[in-house]
Formats: structure tokens, C-alpha cells, sequence
């Protein structure tokens, strides 16, 4: 996720009749943010009952707890 | 049989559960809000056997199990194109709709429910009072509608204030190549003089020390908890904005059993038999309840603890159909 920066996309006149959290909203690249989906394939599943069915690509369970953070700090 | 509700789009939390049940070769029926309003299946709804029929089958006593996610939300996305009235033909329609869907909801009452249908949204506030009556620690909450108390609020807090809505109904909006969320945000004097002397009433918060976050997911009185470790010292106040970093380590995690008397006490208390609880432990090594979402997401902590939720969850409502199958 690609984090643009903080901002609104309301007016300063609508934002006086807002939730302050309208004020500081985090503005994302859109290809990165992960909802929208964008270069994700859909297809249909008749199986799945499905219309909008995503074959997730199948992939070995790890962890990604990497090595590294449980070696002592050499210093 | 199983019955479905879901969502006509793509909810990634669905479809990986359906997989377990066709491994399994159990018969269910997805069912969305969308499918109601189309064409697509014929039904018709008999309020004087109180029963309804698709393609002309009664299916009152075929379903015996029904797995509720992500169901109603798609009625926000039903509207015809603006015009005149159309405000209120949104209105008369989706109430026509809710009440259909209502009435459904009394004749499958009976039924074994993931996710019982009037326990599908919580509110935020009336579950951390709840939270804090089973013995959970809550963050210190505020609702506020003006710059002075907020000012206040966070001098009584060291400094330490953060904002995030009320409800749980986070949606993004686009512009251009953007998208913008409204997100957990953390407050400083600087942004606080900023806003304007009064305001809409927003959620203020105290802001935990966190040693790290635990995601759990709860499944009929289990416990499948999460720790969210970090690299190095940085992070955003908002968990969201680090899913995808390198720095972020999900991994296996053992609640103390108090905490999961507590939790256990608390989803009874809120008639909830699934839910994803967000949980803060501080550096003091306290856990701080922040919410639970009666349908959160659980596939990167399935995956990366090795917790195969979605085979649990096939699990749970095939063992609800063999249990009916056998008291009959």
C-alpha cells in the first residue's frame, strides 16, 4: 500500500459538518490499495455459486517471521 | 443443507469456505441480496405455510444451517439513477427490500446461525461498555463535539489521542489516481488547534503503548489468536497502513486464559458465535480490548499461522448438519 499523503477530498465548508477523521484522511495510491483490486482477475465459479469468483493462487502456509528477528543483536 | 448468505461481489472470505464444502461434498445454497431482486431464480415467499419455494421446492426444511456474511451491506449499492425522487424511490425500495428480508429472517429463525442476523452489525460503543463489564480493558473513550474538550482530553492523556469513527462502516473514495480512507489518526496539539471550535460529535481515544496488536478469531468458544510483531520500533498508528510491510511478522499466539474468559464472556453477552477481536497488548504488558467485527477478515492470519480457518469454519457448519441429521 502506497501512502500519498493526508488529506481530505471534501471541502473545507463540508468538512465544518463532518467527523474529524474526514480531515485527515489517508490518501493511497488506488493500484496499491488492496480493495479496489485493481490487476486482480475475476471469473465465475459455478461450483462456488459465484459470478465474481478470484482463483487465489495457491500457496505454502509460512510464517513470515524471518530468522533474523530471533538472532541477537551482534552489538 | 447448507445455506449461504453472502455477497453477489467478490468477499474473499466466502468463496475459500465454499471450497472445504465441495471438498467435503456438502450440499449448500449461496444466496445474495442481489439474487432477491434479479430474475435469475424464481421463489415465491407463502406467508400461510410460512414457507418459501425456489423453483417451485419448498426449502423450509431442507436448510437446516445457514452461515451468514456479508449479506445486507450490498443494499447500499442498490439504487436507480439519479433524477427526480429518486431519493425517496431509494428509500421505498430498499425498505421494501429490508422487509422482505426481515420476514425471511422470522422463518429461518429456528435455524443454526454463524452469525445470528440481527448480531451482524454491533455498535462500537455499546461493545466496549460490554467489553469493559467482563473485566476487558478499554482504552479511555470519548465522544466529542468541540476543540476545547479535545484539548483538554488530551492533556489529560499525556499527549496521548488518536480519532477513528464511531461505526465500523470504513468505506474508500476515489479520485483520480487516488483513494482516500478515513483511518485511526493520531491527534497533536497542532492539528487539534486546527479544527474549527465546534464539529459533527467524532470518537476521541486514548492512544495505548503498544508492545503489539493480536488479532483473534473466535469460533464458537475457540480461540485462534494472532500476534502482529514488528521490526525495529516504527509504526503506523493504524494497523491497516502495515499489512503489506516487510517489517510485520504474524505469528501463532496463546492468549492467558483470563483474557479468553473475559472474550468468551463478552461474545455471550453480544449473542455472537464468530467474530474477529482486535486486541492491544502495552508495553506494560496488559491487554486493551479495541473491537470486534462479527465478520472481519481472517485469511492472511489463516495462512500465515497455519490456523486453516476456512476449513474450520466448513467444519463447524458440516458438525451443525450432522447434529440435525442425528436429532432427527
Amino acid at each position: 500500500m502506497r501512502v500519498i499523503g493526508i488529506g481530505s477530498v471534501f471541502t473545507d465548508e463540508l468538512l465544518v459538518e463532518l467527523p474529524i477523521g474526514y480531515r485527515f484522511m489517508v490518501q493511497i495510491a488506488a493500484d496499491s490499495f488492496g480493495e479496489n483490486y485493481v490487476g486482480k482477475r475475476f471469473s465465475t465459479s459455478a461450483q462456488h455459486q459465484s459470478r465474481n469468483y478470484r482463483c487465489v493462487v495457491p500457496k505454502k502456509p509460512v510464517s513470515n517471521l524471518v530468522t533474523q528477528d530471533y538472532l541477537a543483536n551482534p552489538s | 443443507m447448507i445455506l449461504v448468505l453472502s455477497n453477489e461481489a467478490y468477499e474473499q472470505g466466502t468463496d475459500p469456505v465454499l471450497s472445504w464444502l465441495l471438498h467435503y461434498q456438502v450440499p449448500f445454497v449461496k444466496v445474495s441480496l442481489h439474487d432477491l431482486v434479479t430474475s435469475k431464480v424464481r421463489y415465491h415467499v407463502d406467508l400461510k405455510t410460512r414457507d418459501i419455494f425456489i423453483n417451485g421446492q419448498s426449502v423450509k426444511h431442507s436448510i437446516t444451517t445457514i452461515w451468514h456474511r456479508r449479506f445486507l451491506g450490498a443494499a447500499n449499492a442498490m439504487s436507480f439513477a439519479a433524477g427526480t425522487n429518486t431519493d425517496q424511490l431509494n428509500f421505498e425500495i430498499r425498505t421494501e427490500l429490508h422487509d422482505l428480508v426481515s420476514y425471511l429472517e422470522l422463518l429461518f429463525r429456528d435455524k443454526t446461525w454463524l452469525t445470528a442476523f440481527n448480531r451482524i452489525k454491533v455498535n462500537k460503543l455499546e461493545v466496549m461498555d460490554l467489553a469493559s463489564q467482563a473485566g476487558l480493558k478499554v482504552p479511555h473513550t470519548r465522544i466529542i463535539n468541540n476543540r476545547d474538550e479535545v484539548l483538554a482530553f488530551y492533556h489529560e492523556l499525556g499527549g496521548h489521542l488518536i480519532s477513528k469513527p464511531i461505526a465500523d462502516v470504513r468505506g474508500s473514495y476515489q479520485q483520480g489516481d487516488s483513494t482516500h480512507v478515513v483511518l485511526t489518526t493520531n491527534l497533536d496539539a497542532g492539528r487539534i488547534a486546527a479544527l474549527p471550535e465546534h464539529f459533527f460529535p467524532s470518537l476521541f481515544q486514548e492512544k495505548v503503548a503498544v508492545d503489539f496488536e493480536v488479532r483473534v478469531f473466535y469460533l464458537d468458544g475457540r480461540f485462534f489468536a494472532t500476534g502482529t510483531l514488528f521490526s525495529g520500533t516504527e509504526r503506523n498508528v493504524d494497523k491497516k497502513l502495515d499489512s503489506g510491510s516487510e517489517r510485520v511478522h504474524y505469528v501463532p499466539y496463546q492468549l492467558p486464559a483470563v483474557v479468553e474468559e473475559q472474550l468468551t464472556q463478552l461474545m455471550r453477552t453480544l449473542e455472537l458465535n464468530t467474530g474477529s477481536i482486535d486486541l492491544l497488548r502495552t508495553v506494560a504488558g496488559e491487554y486493551v480490548f479495541i473491537e470486534v467485527n462479527p465478520v472481519g477478515q481472517y485469511l492472511a492470519e489463516s495462512t500465515y499461522c497455519h490456523y486453516a480457518l476456512e476449513k474450520e469454519i466448513a467444519e463447524w457448519l458440516i458438525n451443525q448438519e450432522i447434529s440435525c441429521a442425528s436429532l432427527e
